[in-house]
């Protein structure tokens, strides 16, 4: 594995692993941090969060994370953790 | 190929699913999903062999003092209920719409997740397994002729069309839901590798879960969805290097199993069968469902 590739993954990697202390941490998820998948449905189905989880999600990762996240149809486009990424991803991307 | 399934309503009989009822005790050890509190609701579940491979993939609802199953796969000993019952599987982003002419507006008001019986003997489950609004019902054979002629009278209305296999399991690929004859099937995985693990109870013991500990304390591959034109089977490459292989390869999207290492979304370096791919986060659609609203939308515009 290259340099850049490693970085890449590296990135999402601490991503991914914030988003889950949050999960965890904030929300208390029920589930081990292990067991926590990045294409874990977060909505409806798999960690089956409320709108309120939703909105406590939000506020937590743009704190976490120091971005602004999009309020509006959050079910509908955040639908998984890597869905979640994606988007801090970008937002971070978009700011350097 | 999914066609009215992400823009109307579609029905589907399912015949491969097994429907089963059983007391508590027959499925304790097996089904991963804790079994308190179910009444009322209809939840995913699996069940493991002693290797942690999947052996069904199910949906469990509390039945009074037994459960329902629905599923796919290697059925627990239980009173099949397709002696008594037809079955109909409603999906669609109005298939509420649909359902609510045919059992009334309270039909509205189910959560999905939710098992509700609209009268003596028959059994309505709010399940998603395209994606999209979706419900299973469960019609005792003297109602079924009767329930169908109303079905297909009213679904004219909505352009109702009857759903292949094919398509349903096309429109689960799109929307990130397992299906255990396709990707399942593979040897050796398990819902750590096929990134099942929320349909594991934390606590309870079931047949498999020794495996799957052992499998998360040294994961070595997972499924990542991709798009490309990458055919079946095909060895994911980085360069030279094998990192993978295809799973699941249809209309330009589909699975890998790729060493752990590589195993992220929004990578844009990998090739399958010499076609280039691109890792991604599912679900690959937008589901209409998702930003319809029931009290103010409907599949015609009202004159």
């Amino acid at each position: 594995m290259d340099a850049e590739l490693a970085a890449q993954i590296a990135r999402r990697e601490r991503v991914l692993a914030r988003l889950t202390d949050i999960l965890v941490e904030r929300l208390h998820v029920a589930l081990p941090r292990e067991a926590i998948d990045p294409d874990v449905p977060l909505f409806g189905t798999g960690l089956a969060l409320d709108s309120i989880d939703a909105m406590e999600l939000i506020v937590e990762t743009e704190v976490a994370f120091d971005i602004e996240l999009p309020k509006a149809h959050v079910r509908a486009t955040l639908r998984t953790l890597d869905a979640l990424a994606d988007v801090v991803l970008a937002a971070q991307g978009a700011r350097t | 190929m999914t066609g009215r399934v992400r823009t109307g309503v579609t029905v589907a009989r399912l015949e491969h699913l097994f429907v089963r009822r059983t007391p508590r005790e027959a499925i304790e050890g097996l089904v991963t999903l804790d079994l308190e509190r179910l009444d009322g609701q209809v939840r995913p579940a699996l069940i493991l062999d002693d290797d942690g491979s999947v052996a069904a993939d199910l949906h469990v609802a509390g039945d009074g003092d037994a459960f329902i199953l629905i599923g796919e796969g290697r059925a627990p000993e239980a009173s099949d209920l397709r002696q008594t019952h037809a079955f109909y599987s409603l999906n669609g982003p109005f298939a509420w719409e649909l359902l609510a002419r045919l059992e009334g507006p309270e039909v509205l008001g189910l959560g999905l997740h939710t098992h509700y019986a609209p009268r003596a003997g028959w059994h309505l489950l709010r399940l998603a397994r395209t994606g999209e609004y979706g419900y299973d019902l469960l019609v005792p054979h003297d109602d079924a002729a009767a329930f169908e002629a109303r079905l297909r009278d009213a679904g004219r209305a909505f352009d109702l069309e009857d759903l292949s296999r094919d398509a349903l399991d096309h429109a689960a690929l799109e929307d990130g839901i397992f299906v255990l004859r396709r990707e399942g099937r593979a040897p050796g995985l398990t819902p750590v590798e096929l990134q099942l693990q929320w349909r594991l109870s934390p606590a309870k013991p079931y047949r498999g879960r020794d495996a799957v500990l052992e499998r998360r304390r040294q994961p070595r591959q997972r499924i990542v969805g991709f798009r490309g034109g990458a055919a079946p089977a095909s060895p994911v490459l980085l360069g030279e290097q094998p990192i993978g292989a295809v799973l699941v390869a249809e209309q330009h999207i589909g699975l890998a199993l790729l060493d752990r290492p590589y195993a992220h979304a929004q990578i844009a370096r990998y090739t399958a069968g010499g076609a280039a791919i691109r890792t991604v986060s599912r679900p690959f659609v937008e589901n209409l469902s998702l930003t319809l609203h029931p009290d103010r939308d409907t599949y015609r515009p009202r004159v």
